[in-house]
């Protein structure tokens, strides 16, 4: 029983990691770009969900969550300016000026949270906070199993997206080789103007499905972003999909070490793992082969 | 392009001039200058932004009542500045601000690596500095004797944390026997943790699990699960804001029935009562300090203080706050009775002070002494009940002024 | 000859800040020092093979760790010092073959995984290393033999001494052999490997050196502080700020690195002294900072700083003609 109540919550924790991932990934396997800025796109969508919060909340247990869509969509904006100011200019610089930009970024990114709304901690309170789903002896918490679900919707419409329509089309052709795709006629720039878009998206959406019961603050974004990291590498960087499942693994190992063994081991058994996959199948634990996407 | 470059050319150039600008002018003779050196930015900066606060309020108060007198009525004037979140941070802070400007004390850093960071710079400096940070290690004799730690010491949390659990068990014939203890992993948790460990096994109480967590966790589920598999009937847990959050909601998900008894904190600042709001009562913790202990509620003056805060910071006077306010007001009152603004010298008044009264008296039990390590021999922490939204005092009895609610 | 340079402006460098009279600024120059120390070695390895590693704080750690408990046990830092930097090019050498097949940032977050294990070791095991408390060192007197000194200008001659000499370690490797062959692995491994070059070893004596070069400044660096804290000095934002400076200045230059850490501190210092106390601008002051020099110059401020006496040489030329 401990060790199933323990993988459930595991696999709930590693469905936030995951919506958290999905972004990072898309933009990597696309841009080939390692957004060090990541976590503070998801802080930034904590603070744009949790404000709206304020403003009101429906009625009923899920009355919160009407924040999720505006919120997605108000990120996605973001993240249109982000490419266009930022990236853009930088596409043609290489991996460490890049990096380097995104770490900046980062860093100003916490500072200009701090000046815009206090180094407080934010929380609105709401019915979901502390409530659970009792199923057969195992308890899930409600924050996190609305966080799983979503993810693995959004992953499915992802996989979806990436298989089905023109633009998933053109970003795996991008993603497989930018020259190839643009003598085949493909605007590789407005792939990327798109593929940012719904990066920064999906992460505003996972900040949204956080703010019921995590606080948010200026440096929420560095707990969650380094698990993002390690979630996509261990998938194999790119597989967008494969995504979903690095976070649940990384998810399910951090629950089972903290279960088993020393709580505060459980951050380094999540780097172990990590490692020992790096370095024993370093294409990713989920990519057939050299798929890219 | 060029403009950019340009831009950042004259902003290099400023910022490369203005730190040699600060050869200061002579010292204002009216003027008497406290460092008030606290983390700003990063993580923990709600918490100096809670000190700030009560810096205004302690220094208006001072100056209110006419300065420091002995030196004919000199404004106190604090120098605030953000020790940042790491050691070399707040080395870098306190040096230039101890080399630029002529203190006579100093309030810092609020938590214990920056404080043991800093301490050298204070000690070089010959500044005193009164501290909130709790680290039995630094009231040891080999501090250089410029530290004065206002606050209870860590072990001494732990201490009255048993003790409430006893007085609980007694009161409502509880039966509690198997104690879980889970702590950050940081010096504020370590410290309390030896101190709840110590009187615990003296109390005849079982530790079921003893665990420290990680500081940065994001899923308190585990620790749930371990709790509900030790068998533990009441729980010791000592956190900061994110991670007491996490931790209550995962408990109430879980349906447990564990008693929680906190380790201050995140469990006593106004945050976890927001986003509780009303399922926040009943709540129990150790505090450093409480606005409505027997000593603040029984003096209009201080209880002034209190509402003063309350309106013009929109929430209830945290823990840190009142600390800084008795600091502050201490320091102050040092430097009234040294009777100049030379830093050694006020040194020397704190190491003799004995505040009963005025605002130092902010500070339970109404009384400030230090001892030779610099350790406050008045001082016991509270046990605070969260009742209507806000923490209220609950044990010992000597500074208690509610009843405590069966929790 | 440019050895002679780096000598000469190190006597300069050195008497200038021993002459300032305040402790803080000279505080502030010796940060400065060892950070641009950090840098100049993270190039040895990153700028010089193109893998960007974000775990060089952990040699940092390991040294500086192995050093004060040594001392805590009557070893002088003198040697324990140099058993702290043997400690860290051993564990060097078992990331850089762990990670010899590496690439781009695969290698940059497995370095950055063997950080964050190292630190969660060193919190874990705090009956050796004090947990998260730290080792503190106190000492009222100076004892050279203890790496202890009351004034903090002793430290900024250590600092800028080592980094003088790592400065001219570059510049020897960069002509010599093993530098021709790194930058043969840089611009072909298989091409480099068909000419008969031992990649392998080339790239683990890359990092090993890189390793002990930070691990000199991480001894002496605890002693600067006084104080061993686990999470900044095993931290990621350690890491960060070391190739942070290191890029920003300019890993194509041999000085780059110094100038992104002069740079840089002097940016954080400004920053924290004219708005520490408005809570969050100096941090974002110091990010954007970042960011705008990125953008502008993506090689870097040395780059940036060529460019200009480039344009205005070329237009006192034109001026003249």
């Amino acid at each position: 029983m401990i060790l199933l109540q323990s993988i459930v919550n595991g696999l709930l924790i590693g469905g936030v990691y995951a919506l958290v991932a999905m972004g990072l990934n898309l933009m990597f396997g696309v841009m080939k770009l390692v957004n060090f800025a990541h976590g503070e796109f998801l802080m930034a969508g904590m603070y744009v969900a949790v404000w709206l919060a304020s403003l009101g909340m429906l009625p009923g247990l899920f009355g919160i969550y009407w924040v999720a869509i505006p919120t997605m969509f108000v990120m996605a904006a973001v993240g249109f300016a982000f490419y266009l100011l930022l990236l853009d200019r930088a596409a043609r610089f290489g991996e460490s000026p890049q990096i380097l930009l995104t770490i900046g970024l980062s860093i100003g990114a916490q500072g200009l949270a701090q000046v815009l709304r206090g180094s407080g901690f934010r929380l609105q309170p709401n019915p979901v906070n502390g409530a659970a789903i009792h199923l057969g002896g195992l308890n899930l918490q409600l924050g996190p199993t609305v966080a799983f679900t979503v993810a693995l919707i959004v992953s499915m419409l992802m996989a979806l997206l990436l298989r089905m329509t023109r633009f998933g089309k053109s970003a795996r052709a991008v993603a497989e080789s930018v020259e190839t795709a643009e003598m085949l006629g493909i605007d590789a720039r407005r792939v990327y103007i798109v593929t940012t878009s719904i990066a920064i998206g999906l992460v505003g959406l996972a900040g949204a499905l956080l703010i019921p019961y995590h606080y948010t603050f200026p440096n929420v974004g560095q707990n969650f972003v380094v698990v993002a990291f390690l979630a996509i590498v261990i998938a194999g960087l790119g597989n967008v999909v494969g995504a979903v499942f690095g976070g649940l693994l990384m998810g399910v190992m951090q629950s089972l070490t903290a279960s088993y063994f020393d709580l505060d081991l459980s951050t380094a058994a999540i780097y172990v793992v990590f490692l020992a996959v790096l370095l024993l199948r370093p294409q990713g634990l989920f990519t057939r082969g050299r798929r890219t996407l | 392009m060029r403009k950019i470059q340009c831009g950042l050319l004259a902003l290099l150039g400023v910022i490369l001039v203005a730190p040699a600008s600060y050869l200061k002018s002579a010292q204002a003779a009216d003027k008497v200058e406290i460092a008030v050196i606290v983390p700003l930015s990063g993580p923990n900066a709600s918490v100096g932004e809670m000190i700030v606060n009560a810096t205004k309020l302690a220094v208006e108060d001072v100056n209110a009542a006419g300065g420091i007198k002995s030196l004919g009525g000199a404004k106190l004037t604090p120098i605030i500045a953000d020790a940042t979140n790491d050691p070399q941070g707040a080395i870098t802070t306190t040096e230039r601000v101890l080399t630029q400007n002529k203190v006579a004390g100093g309030y810092g850093l609020a938590l214990s690596p920056l404080t043991t960071a800093a301490l050298p710079s204070f000690v070089k400096h010959h500044v005193a500095v009164v501290t909130s940070a709790i680290s039995d290690a630094l009231v040891t004799p080999n501090n250089g004797g410029y530290l004065f730690q206002i606050a209870p010491k860590g072990s001494a949390f732990g201490n009255q944390e048993v003790k409430f659990l006893e007085f609980l068990n007694d009161k409502y014939k509880m039966g509690i026997t198997k104690a879980a203890i889970l702590y950050v992993n940081n010096p504020y948790g370590i410290a309390t943790e030896k101190g709840i460990e110590q009187l615990a096994q003296k109390a005849g109480l079982e530790i079921v699990l003893n665990s420290a967590y990680p500081e940065s966790i994001t899923d308190a589920s585990p620790l749930v699960s371990k709790i509900q598999q030790s068998g533990a009937q009441v729980l010791f847990p000592v956190s900061y804001i994110s991670d007491a959050s996490l931790l209550l909601t995962a408990l109430r998900s879980a349906e447990s029935h564990v008693l929680v008894i906190g380790g201050g904190a995140g469990f006593i600042w106004p945050p976890i009562g927001q986003s509780l709001g009303a399922k926040v009562d009943g709540l129990t913790s150790v505090a450093s300090w409480n606005l409505d202990s027997m000593n603040v509620k029984g003096d209009a003056k201080l209880e002034g203080v209190t509402e003063r805060y309350l309106k013009s910071f929109g929430t209830f006077m945290p823990e840190q706050a009142g600390e800084a306010y008795a600091g502050i007001s201490v320091l102050a009152a040092a430097i009234e009775a040294a009777g100049s603004d030379d830093p050694a010298k006020v040194r020397d008044a704190l190491a003799k002070i004995h505040v009963t009264g005025g605002s130092g008296a902010m500070m339970q039990p109404g009384e400030v002494e230090f001892d030779a390590n610099g350790a406050n021999t008045r001082v016991f922490p509270v046990m605070i009940q969260w009742q209507g939204g806000v923490p209220r005092t609950v044990f010992p009895e000597s500074a208690a002024t509610a009843t405590v609610m069966k929790p | 000859m440019r050895l002679a340079i780096i000598g000469v402006v190190w006597t300069i460098a050195a008497i200038a800040g021993v002459a300032i009279e305040s402790d803080y600024l000279v505080s502030v120059a010796t940060t400065m020092v060892f950070l641009g120390l950090w840098a100049q070695s993270w190039n040895v390895l990153s700028g010089l093979t193109g893998n960007i590693s974000l775990g060089h704080s952990v040699f940092v750690a390991v040294a500086a760790y192995v050093t004060i408990i040594l001392q805590q046990r009557g070893l002088s830092p003198l040697i324990g010092g140099i058993l702290g930097v043997a400690a860290a090019v051993v564990l060097a050498a078992i990331i850089g073959a762990a990670t010899l097949r590496l690439r781009g940032p695969y290698f940059t977050l497995a370095t950055l995984s063997a950080a964050a294990v190292v630190l969660s070791l060193i919190l874990h095991y705090s009956d050796l290393t004090g947990g998260p408390s730290g080792i503190a060192i106190t000492f009222a007197h100076d004892a050279p033999l203890e790496l202890e000194f009351t004034n903090v200008r002793a430290y900024y001659l250590i600092a800028t001494a080592l980094l003088a000499a790592v400065t001219m370690v570059i510049s020897l490797l960069r002509r010599s052999r093993l530098g021709f062959y790194i930058a043969a692995i840089k611009s072909s491994e298989e091409v480099a490997a068909a000419a008969g070059i031992r990649v392998a070893l080339v790239k683990v004596t890359v990092f090993c050196l890189s390793a002990a070069l930070t691990a000199l400044g991480g001894v002496a660096y605890v002693f600067y502080i006084g104080f061993a804290d686990p999470n900044f000095l095993s931290g990621l934002t350690l890491s960060v700020q070391i190739a942070l400076t290191a890029v920003v200045g300019g890993t194509g230059y041999l000085v780059g690195p110094i100038v992104g850490a002069m740079f840089y501190e002097a940016i954080d210092a400004a920053a924290n002294a004219a708005f520490g106390a408005a809570g969050g601008w100096d941090v974002m002051i110091l990010g954007f900072s970042v960011v705008a020099i990125v953008l502008s110059e993506p090689r870097g401020l040395c780059e940036m700083a060529v460019r200009l006496v480039r344009a205005i040489a070329g237009r006192m030329q034109s001026a003249v003609a």
